[in-house]
């Protein structure tokens, strides 16, 4: 039920965006070169998360500028979960892996050569990463055995796509300053011997949200 | 004239120049006011991501036990009539009831040690006219650690690969579903009691 109100919430902030620019998609004809040239952007809500939590990324991204309208996009990171013997549950979760995403954005704006933008967009990410589970040894509440639980660099993969939307401001030169909101579907997983993992890199938390978001600080070069 | 258009024109000029600045000047106002806009979004939605992952989603049916049917010879579900105990061996060597007193059921549950190849569980069933019988069960299976997520506690899931018996009270015993979860809905085992 949830997650449809989000895909529902989603769908619609896309079409709203898409019914108020009209035309994105028709090409705009004028003297503007076709190859705008490239840029660079880190995601700092990545950092940010890593600061303040157990978990997060450190990604950057390469965009290819196509006449202010199209613009393909290649993101690198590297996520990492640390958790250490939760206070409740006593359970250590460590994993860090790269993960890369692929896909393009489109300009939504009318007026499409300002420097400042409403994108939509869409990508394909994958991530091969390793799990490290452990928990202290603890009885078995029937048989009182020593119970030992845990995984070592058990091997998961996970494919999924994103759909986002977001915005991209001029601030001052070559400087850009954004945010995205994205929507992730996961396509084909493989979460190891324990059926389930928690932290995906790249795709955060299983389960808890759909929802990721990212806050860019752009440069061109 | 002439000096006059040349007057007049340098005046249009000025006035086209000081426009663009203008433009360019607002452009830059509006971008600055977007980037501000846009750090006040990022610090609530930060916050706001930051409690959504907080929240703790563990599943509410969290038991694994092996659920067995009592059959009769046909296969079909039959009700016990007489009435029965299932003990264990603790690691210390002293027993623990896991069964106490099932009679006028069809289907019973016991519990699964965590980590152990192998479980031993005995069967003491007596009837009404004060006749006993005593049988040993050992049950075969692989653990797999099952992980949810760090919020919540550690479990086991099994896979049963064998069974082996004493045949006193007990005619037979066939795994039905060998893998045993959360899922309280299957039946792991028949057991099938000799008839008097």
């Amino acid at each position: 039920m949830t997650q449809a109100r989000l895909i529902c919430i989603f769908t619609s902030l896309l079409i709203s965006a898409s019914a108020a620019a009209q035309g994105f998609l028709k090409w705009e004809r004028d003297t503007v070169p076709f190859f705008q040239g490239v840029a660079v952007s880190f995601d700092l809500a990545g950092v940010a998360q890593l600061q303040l939590s157990d978990y997060g990324q450190l990604e950057g991204a390469l965009r290819v500028n196509l006449h202010d309208q199209y613009f393909p996009t290649l993101e690198l990171g590297l996520g990492k979960a640390s958790h250490e013997n939760d206070e409740v549950t006593g359970i250590t979760y460590h994993t860090k892996a790269p993960y890369f995403r692929l896909g393009c954005d489109v300009n939504l704006l009318k007026e499409k050569h300002t420097g400042n933008r409403i994108f939509a967009g869409f990508r394909y990410a994958y991530t091969h990463y390793k799990v490290d589970l452990d928990r202290q040894t603890f009885p078995d509440p029937c048989w009182q055995w020593d119970t030992s639980f845990g995984v070592k660099d058990e091997s998961c993969y996970q494919h999924w796509a994103e759909v986002l939307l977001g915005i991209d401001a001029k601030v001052a030169g070559p400087l850009h300053l954004g945010w995205s909101v994205r929507y992730r579907k996961r396509l084909a997983h493989d979460d190891g011997i324990t059926e389930k993992t928690w932290y995906v890199p790249g795709y955060g938390i299983q389960e808890s949200t759909r929802l990721g978001y990212t806050f860019n600080l752009t440069i061109d070069i | 004239m002439k000096d006059m258009m040349r007057c007049f024109n340098g005046h249009r000029q000025h006035a086209s120049n000081d426009n663009r600045n203008a433009i360019k000047r607002r452009q830059t106002k509006k971008g600055m006011q977007v980037a501000y806009g846009l750090i006040t979004f990022f610090i609530f939605y930060l916050s706001f991501g930051m409690s959504a992952c907080s929240s703790i989603d563990c599943p509410v049916q969290n038991t694994v036990s092996t659920h067995y049917t009592i059959c009769d010879a046909d296969g079909n579900e039959k009700t016990l009539n007489d009435t029965l105990w299932v003990w264990t061996q603790r690691s210390d060597g002293t027993d623990t009831l896991l069964l106490n007193r099932l009679i006028g059921q069809s289907a019973f549950s016991l519990p699964i040690s965590y980590s152990h190849p192998e479980d031993m569980l005995v069967f003491f069933k007596g009837d009404i006219n004060g006749n006993y019988t005593l049988d040993t069960l050992w049950l075969k299976k692989d653990d797999i650690p099952h992980f949810e997520s760090v919020d919540c506690s550690a479990h086991f899931f099994h896979q049963l690969t064998g069974t082996r018996y004493t045949r006193n009270g007990i005619d037979s015993i066939t795994i039905i579903d060998p893998r045993v979860d959360y899922d309280p809905s299957k039946t792991h085992l028949h057991i099938y009691f000799s008839a008097h």
